[in-house]
């Protein structure tokens, strides 16, 4: 390709830098005001460092108890969601499937229903069918919400598995169930893998349903988070936010050196 | 293990895949299964496997129906096309997995896995991946995990299609000579003539769905059952008309000597293999027609003759070096020996 003039690379750089300067700068503030000295929401940037604000966090029973709520939440919608989804995409994968688009179409549904109509409509359905414990209604609703991402994820991993490979060992002696065991499994791998990281990812910073299915007791992280903002707001959010943030990144450079940041990026970027 | 597959029938939505296929190999037979795309050859393997049923008819293998045994019950050998190695094994793995899959102990695994590598000629490639190994030896792994299940019954889908021709050669000798090595019965799907006649005992020619013939390479390229499947097995002038006792008139009007037809027939056609004709100065009663020569090509061993027969057909003819090349758009006379000129049914669809 011809290098551009310089005029005009000297304007596609400056909206390149703008972009990335909008992207990134609030998080920076926000970082910064985590190390805030200052008990008050004070003139950028602060003169006066310190952790007040982390110890605040790990004083505050309501954000610790969130987070272990959103780790518990995460760790078990995420294994389901990656179980359904790998299952799911499995069966995708057989072109002998009878009516394989329409399925494909409702297990990738919760992806284009807004996440308050979820949400909404969760909550009408559990309460409907009796269950009304609120941990059990947000391991349902972040199921939901990540199964269409964990099948994307293993279906993306099965492109270049072939019906030839299934069949070659299910003539070699197994049923059908321990081929795909044996064969479709090792291949989707780093698709399931990569499925499961952003299940927990996508279940660990859920809003939207989670509002409708926790209750003052039952709170996840990110919910505490908004209830806390509104009740007295304070640079503990701050702190509680940057701590996201890297928890968020080594999970992400952990996973890009395992399994390359493209194919998650793909899937995460596809959302809504 | 003696193969029978009697009159399968298979309907594919409106499309009839399979209509009464029928064919047979016996215990230690090469059989291949010869014919144009779509024309129910890989439906009749799979089959054979167990991957597609039959809407009706019967898969019989040493003399026990197995056409409702689920694949993995079958004992089957298969080759897959694209060989379908597992790329997350190593060699030696991918050749163990069927024996893995029927319990196997450890160390009998290695030793079948190391004497099935040598059968195919593969000793010191067992820690490789699939992925590090060329095309052929790809094919010799798949082989060799196909014949360490020690199968009743080895299938092949179209083994040497995806080498390169100079490889195809080279191998096609060495899997002919593996095959009768180890005497598996054997099933070879192939749509490539040459290679059904380099590794096949015997030939079962399909169309539509039917098996037309069933017999050796020789048997089914000097006495083809029909048009079809003498045009399929290789190059031949064909020649329309009508049969009338021992000679064949031309729709062309040449008045042919010509074989006894050995196939009874409501319609038949002369058939003229191209190495039963020759350019010659004088024709006598009935044992050639004229033609008009169109090009001469040089071929290396040969000079091309490409000849036009009353502007309706055209026949190419090899002319060794030495002998007279005459000039495009001469009349000459095509010869051939009577007794080489077989009425042969017309395919009655």
């Amino acid at each position: 390709m011809k290098p551009l003039d310089l005029p005009l690379r000297i304007v596609a750089l400056a909206v390149v830098a703008t972009t990335v300067a909008f992207l990134l700068a609030p998080l920076l503030v926000a970082c910064l005001l985590s190390f805030d000295n200052r008990s008050f929401l004070g003139p950028f940037p602060p003169k006066d460092f310190s952790l007040r604000w982390y110890r605040s966090f790990l004083d505050n029973p309501a954000y610790l108890d969130g987070f272990w709520m959103s780790v518990h939440v995460a760790v078990i919608a995420g294994a389901i969601s990656t179980a359904i989804g790998t299952a799911t995409a499995l069966a995708l994968a057989d072109p002998r499937l009878p009516g394989r688009d329409a399925i494909e179409a409702v297990f990738l549904s919760p992806k284009f229903v807004p996440t308050v109509v979820i949400g909404f409509s969760l909550l009408v359905f559990t309460a409907f069918i009796g269950i009304y414990d609120p941990f059990v209604r947000l391991v349902m609703g972040h199921t939901i919400i990540t199964i269409p991402f964990t099948i994307r994820a293993v279906s993306a991993s099965l492109v270049a598995l072939k019906r030839s490979h299934i069949e070659a060992a299910m003539s070699l002696g197994a049923s059908e169930p321990r081929a795909l065991w044996d064969v479709a499994v090792p291949a989707a791998r780093s698709g399931i893998v990569a499925g499961g990281a952003i299940a927990f990812v996508l279940s660990f910073d859920e809003v939207a349903v989670s509002l409708f299915l926790s209750d003052a007791f039952t709170q996840t992280l990110p919910i505490a988070l908004v209830a806390e903002m509104r009740a007295n707001l304070n640079l503990t959010i701050a702190a509680v936010s940057t701590v996201f943030l890297a928890a968020t990144l080594a999970l992400l450079f952990v996973l890009d050196r395992t399994l390359g940041i493209e194919r998650l990026a793909g899937d995460v970027g596809a959302r809504g | 293990m003696k193969l029978e597959v009697q009159n399968l029938v298979r309907r594919f939505g409106n499309a009839l895949a399979l209509d009464g296929a029928s064919l047979d190999a016996n215990s230690g037979e090469i059989v291949a299964l010869l014919g144009p795309s779509g024309c129910g050859k890989t439906t009749t393997l799979r089959i054979v496997a167990g991957f597609e049923s039959s809407d009706s008819g019967h898969v019989m293998l040493g003399g026990e129906e197995i056409g409702r045994l689920p694949p993995h019950k079958r004992d089957i050998g298969l080759v897959f096309q694209d060989y379908a190695l597992f790329p997350h094994m190593t060699v030696a793995d991918n050749v163990a997995y069927g024996l893995k899959r029927r319990g196997v102990a450890k160390a009998e695994r290695a030793q079948t896995v190391a004497r099935v590598l040598e059968t195919v000629r593969l000793s010191g490639l067992e820690a490789r991946r699939p992925a590090q190994l060329s095309g052929g030896q790809q094919q010799r792994v798949a082989l060799a995990r196909a014949l360490a299940i020690r199968p009743r019954l080895l299938l092949l889908d179209e083994p040497l299609s995806n080498l390169d021709a100079k490889l195809r050669g080279v191998l096609q000798t060495e899997l002919r000579e593996i095959l009768t090595r180890v005497g598996t019965t054997t099933l070879i799907v192939t749509h490539d003539q040459e290679e059904a006649m380099a590794l096949a005992d015997r030939i079962a020619v399909m169309r539509n769905g039917r098996t037309l013939q069933l017999g050796t390479p020789r048997q089914v390229y000097e006495k083809p059952a029909t048009r079809f499947v003498a045009e399929f097995l290789g190059k031949s002038l064909w020649l329309e008309g009508k049969l009338d006792g021992a000679r064949f008139v031309t729709d062309t009007g040449f008045s042919l000597r010509c074989a006894p037809a050995y196939l009874s027939a409501a319609r038949y056609g002369l058939m003229l293999r191209p190495e039963a004709l020759s350019l010659k100065s004088r024709l006598g009663d009935g044992d050639g027609f004229p033609a008009t020569v169109k090009s001469v090509r040089y071929r290396g061993h040969a000079e091309l003759l490409e000849l036009d027969i009353a502007g309706r057909l055209t026949v190419s003819i090899e002319v060794p070096h030495g002998a007279p090349i005459p000039e495009p758009g001469t009349r000459v006379a095509i010869g051939f020996d009577p007794a080489r000129a077989l009425p042969v049914p017309e395919d009655t669809d």
